[in-house]
């Protein structure tokens, strides 16, 4: 739950970026995308080599002792006082809101997850951004993961980015606020009730009249975007990143999902 | 049973509690609203929860009265010792008292009375609440059994909530053998959702609101 | 539908083809939703009310074996008998007993899910006496030979053509309608004829006040009144974690109950009970007993953590918001409590082996924490259970026996799994070796052609995400620092 209000600092030079193990490997465009639209406000990015997972999975299927190990690696990657931007809404909620109960001892713990943003909440709490929308008129959603709505409070910056956006018509899908029943070994352990919460997710986007839809989560928008091809429906949803940068570019090109 | 009590007990205390949630006594109450203020809030609550409420000067309250009994087609009406001297003579239902037990009385109590007529304790404005503590003279069944419950609130003994009525009225010191809040007829939504009035108590409340 | 938790998996299978289920389900959730969010416009004002309610739970919990005793104490002084009970058997004994000792044969039960909990009807029935549920929910369960699939509307699994056809059949001289004012007349006058003639009362207590020593129940259809009214024997059952300290406690807990369960500024009847029939008075149950239940509580007591579970004030708000309970409904979970709640509530009365499905049974979306009403964090407890079944077990010693207990919980580490352990392990050991993710990365990316398509749970509805041809960090590898 979202406890403490954040105290957000003023904008700063520099930020590490934490891209997520799912960007790595699945979506590195949506990374490339997210340090261009930073660079293009003047922050320097810096991307530690050694980052890896933040131990979600492990953390949430119960084996908190391997979440401990990973998480300490993790805080170890960052060692400078700079604020660390997060790809993710739910990678970002277990940064700032689960590592302190998962290494209470630490004494660097608290510092390091005071330092998290997630990548919405940063451009317009920190960097209070303003964007022009160059794009085409279009009918979009927003897709906000569950842990990003609920722990990090990032519904709100999403919509708040999207408005910006002059010729982008935000349209509110039924059941908005629902899982898409992704959870991680939840997917896999109860497929079948993953299946039938992703099958009502995907045909409430679907009936929204929508062009696509956006997430600042690849995890939801993995099991999403992997329905819909599984239903051979066009509708994809593309990472926020990607769509700002696209959206906000003189030209705009086609964005590579890949 | 008694070791069941020593088991249980003495499991509670093996655990250790830290006194950090020691918590002051959750007491407060906001500023008093002014008498119309409460009887507007009373009215509408009790209202949207289907209850009828006639609001009148204790003068007028025969007579009032008698036109209910014709509107609501009452032909046996159950007082008591605490009503019977306001309502109206002439051309009135059959009016009966409930005897010294329940034990003699069910059969007529559960097939023969219409309605029934008692005193409150007192109301509650927030939630459209009737306090009642039935006693000897006004046995609890009386405002449960009968189809339709009829009841007294003077204007005067309305309190803003529930924790304001229990504070001024010191419940805690002596607590009756039976405290009740009313707040509309019977009713229940366990059928698809939808409601439905008068499901095991009295299907039709009337509040009569004596001001003055 | 199979009535155990060990059936999870099949039971919701099950379900999630159930076109009836599913509907029925849906919107009844949607209209719950949408009563409790009109009974909380304010976000703020939820916050701040939730926030006392949890305080005052946690208080009392503090304070639970002294609040027990004084709780007893002013039973006691007011004329009711207090009773104690370890399990479900003792519970359902002492009940019994109390109505055999008496010569009863009849009772009638007012809502309660925790005599649901220890199955005291089905007890009471071997004993040759009649237990007929009066809540109307309640009652149209009992003649369906089912049980509640939610804690506040018991029968909401049912429609109005299902509940009809069950009149009609079920009850002499009844025809089939849909009509439900004549469905809810109908049960009327069955029950009626059973409040007049039952020997004794039986009932749940919604919160029990140490302080004057006083019952509290709260309902909409006066079922409860009648039960505790009408019948000479009242017999009250009611799990420990029910014990409030002051009565200016009832209040705020009883704006939070109504308001999360029905979106109800309150009830129409809040019922206190302090003592039997007077002499002076013509009519109440002449005995009232209370028969207080450990079944597992003591256990979710003993930890820190675990022990807010029994801060819950058994308003359903969870359950109506869960998403998992909305699809499959509350049979699946084959437990008297369904839900969000009943899945970190019932490991504690059955043990994690009997149970091991129900953690697992949840996305952590987190939307049972966001409504409920005494900010019970339920996906960090379901997180907690996970990691107690999924620990190697360790049982110790205990002091004066040489029977082994469990460290947390019963049932603890049986979940755990040798290969899903060793593959955690082995997962914890590349995402703490740079050198080792990237090689695992570089394997994954490069070889994500031969990746073969699993048929697996995935699969049924998504095809399997395939990984970038070329990670990020390797396209960010010659970026310059400062």
């Amino acid at each position: 739950m979202q406890t403490a209000i954040k105290h957000y600092p003023s904008k700063p030079k520099k930020v590490y970026l934490y891209a997520t193990c799912l960007v790595d490997n699945f979506a590195p465009q949506s990374g490339l995308d997210a340090i261009a639209l930073l660079e293009r406000e003047g922050i320097e990015i810096i991307y530690p080599q050694g980052q890896t997972c933040c131990g979600q999975p492990a953390y949430n299927s119960g084996y908190a002792e391997q979440a401990q190990q990973v998480a300490i690696h993790q805080i170890a990657q960052f060692p400078q006082p700079w604020p660390i931007v997060v790809l993710s809404g739910s990678c970002g909620g277990m940064l700032r809101k689960h590592y302190p109960t998962l290494l209470p001892d630490s004494p660097e713990v608290a510092a390091f997850s005071e330092r998290i943003y997630e990548f919405s909440e940063f451009l317009v709490h920190v960097l209070k951004i303003k964007l022009e929308d160059n794009g085409h008129p279009e009918r979009v959603a927003l897709h906000t993961s569950c842990a990003g709505r609920r722990e990090m409070g990032i519904r709100e910056p999403g919509v708040q980015l999207l408005h910006q956006l002059n010729n982008v018509m935000l349209v509110e899908q039924a059941y908005e606020s629902e899982c898409c029943g992704f959870g991680g070994s939840f997917s896999v352990k109860h497929a079948d009730i993953s299946s039938a919460m992703l099958e009502d997710k995907t045909r409430h986007l679907r009936e929204a009249d929508i062009d696509l839809y956006v997430s600042a989560d690849w995890g939801c928008m993995l099991n999403l975007n992997g329905a819909f091809e599984h239903q051979q429906q066009t509708l994809r949803g593309i990472h926020l990143a990607s769509y700002l940068l696209q959206r906000t570019q003189a030209e705009p090109e086609p964005i590579d999902n890949a | 049973m008694n070791s069941a009590k020593q088991n249980i007990l003495a499991r509670l205390n093996r655990t250790p509690l830290s006194a950090k949630h020691a918590f002051a006594r959750t007491a407060q109450s906001p500023a008093e609203p002014s008498t119309e203020f409460m009887t507007e809030q009373f009215v509408q609550a009790l209202e949207s929860n289907h209850a009828e409420v006639i609001i009148t000067v204790r003068s007028a309250l025969t007579q009032v009265l008698g036109a209910l009994f014709i509107e609501k087609k009452i032909s046996t009406l159950l007082t008591s010792e605490r009503t019977r001297h306001m309502l109206p003579t002439a051309e009135a239902p059959q009016y009966s008292e409930f005897p010294e037990s329940i034990e003699i009385f069910k059969q007529a109590l559960f097939n023969k009375i219409d309605a029934s007529i008692t005193t409150s304790q007192g109301a509650i404005a927030e939630t459209g609440s009737i306090i009642l503590w039935p006693d000897s003279v006004e046995p609890r069944s009386m405002s449960l059994v009968p189809p339709v419950h009829l009841v007294l609130v003077e204007q005067k003994s309305l309190f803003p909530d529930f924790q304001s009525a229990i504070q001024r009225q010191a419940w805690s010191q002596a607590m009756p053998t039976n405290a009740i809040l009313v707040s509309g007829p019977s009713k229940t939504a366990d059928i698809q959702q939808t409601l439905a009035y008068g499901a095991h108590g009295p299907h039709a409340l009337v509040v009569l609101l004596l001001t003055g | 539908m199979h009535n155990s938790p060990r059936n999870f998996k099949h039971n919701a299978h099950q379900a999630l083809q159930d076109n009836t289920i599913r509907s029925n389900f849906r919107g009844a959730m949607d209209f719950l939703r949408n009563k409790r969010r009109a009974a909380f416009p304010d976000r703020e004002d939820f916050e701040q009310l939730s926030a006392q309610g949890a305080a005052i739970k946690q208080r009392c919990l503090q304070k639970l074996p002294q609040l027990l005793e004084q709780l007893e104490q002013q039973c006691h002084s007011n004329g009711i008998q207090v009773h104690w009970a370890e399990t479900a058997q003792q519970a359902n004994q002492i009940v019994q007993q109390l109505i055999t000792d008496r010569g009863g044969r009849s009772a009638v039960k007012g809502k309660s899910m925790v005599t649901e909990e220890i199955g005291l009807t089905d007890h009471l029935n071997q004993f040759g006496i009649d237990c007929i549920e009066s809540d109307m929910g309640e009652y149209i369960v009992q003649l369906a030979k089912e049980i509640p699939s939610h804690i506040i509307m018991p029968a909401i699994h049912k429609n109005a053509e299902q509940i009809g056809h069950l009149f009609a059949d079920k009850i002499p001289n009844v025809n089939y309608t849909t009509d439900v004012d004549r469905l809810i007349n109908t049960g009327r006058e069955q029950l009626r004829q059973h409040f007049y003639g039952a020997d004794v009362g039986i009932s749940g207590v919604n919160f029990a006040i140490a302080e004057t020593g006083t019952l509290c129940l709260v309902e909409n259809e006066g079922n409860g009144r009648m039960t505790t009214t009408v019948p000479n024997l009242h017999i009250a059952v009611t799990g420990i974690e029910k014990v409030v300290e002051f009565l200016a406690d009832i209040p705020p807990l009883l704006k939070l109950l109504t308001r999360s369960a029905t979106g109800q500024a309150i009830t129409t009847y809040v019922n206190m009970i302090t003592r039997p029939r007077q002499d002076d008075e013509r009519d109440g149950p002449k005995e009232v007993h209370l028969v207080l239940l450990d079944n597992g509580r003591s256990q979710a007591f003993a930890d820190d953590e675990l022990r807010k579970t029994l801060q819950c004030i058994r308003c359903g708000a969870c359950m109506n918001y869960c998403p998992v309970y909305t699809r499959i409904g509350g049979h699946a979970y084959g437990t008297v409590y369904p839900g969000p709640i009943g899945q970190i509530f019932t490991p504690h009365q059955l043990g994690l082996e009997q149970t091991k499905d129900l953690p697992t049974a949840s996305s952590l979306c987190g939307a049972c924490e966001e409504v409920c009403p005494v900010k019970i964090p339920i996906p960090k407890l379901l997180q907690r259970l996970r990691v107690e079944s999924n620990k190697p077990s360790l049982r110790v010693k205990t002091e004066n026996s040489d029977r082994t207990e469990p460290v947390v919980m019963h049932g603890e580490g049986s979940a755990r799994r040798r290969l899903e352990a060793l593959l955690w392990r082995v997962w914890a050991g590349i995402c703490s070796r740079p050198a080792l993710y990237r090689t695992t990365s570089w394997a994954v990316t490069r070889g994500r052609q031969l990746i073969p398509n699993w048929k697996n749970g995935w699969t049924q509805s998504r095809t399997l995400p395939k990984p970038a041809s070329k990670p990020l960090h390797e396209r960010l590898k010659n970026r310059i620092h400062s």
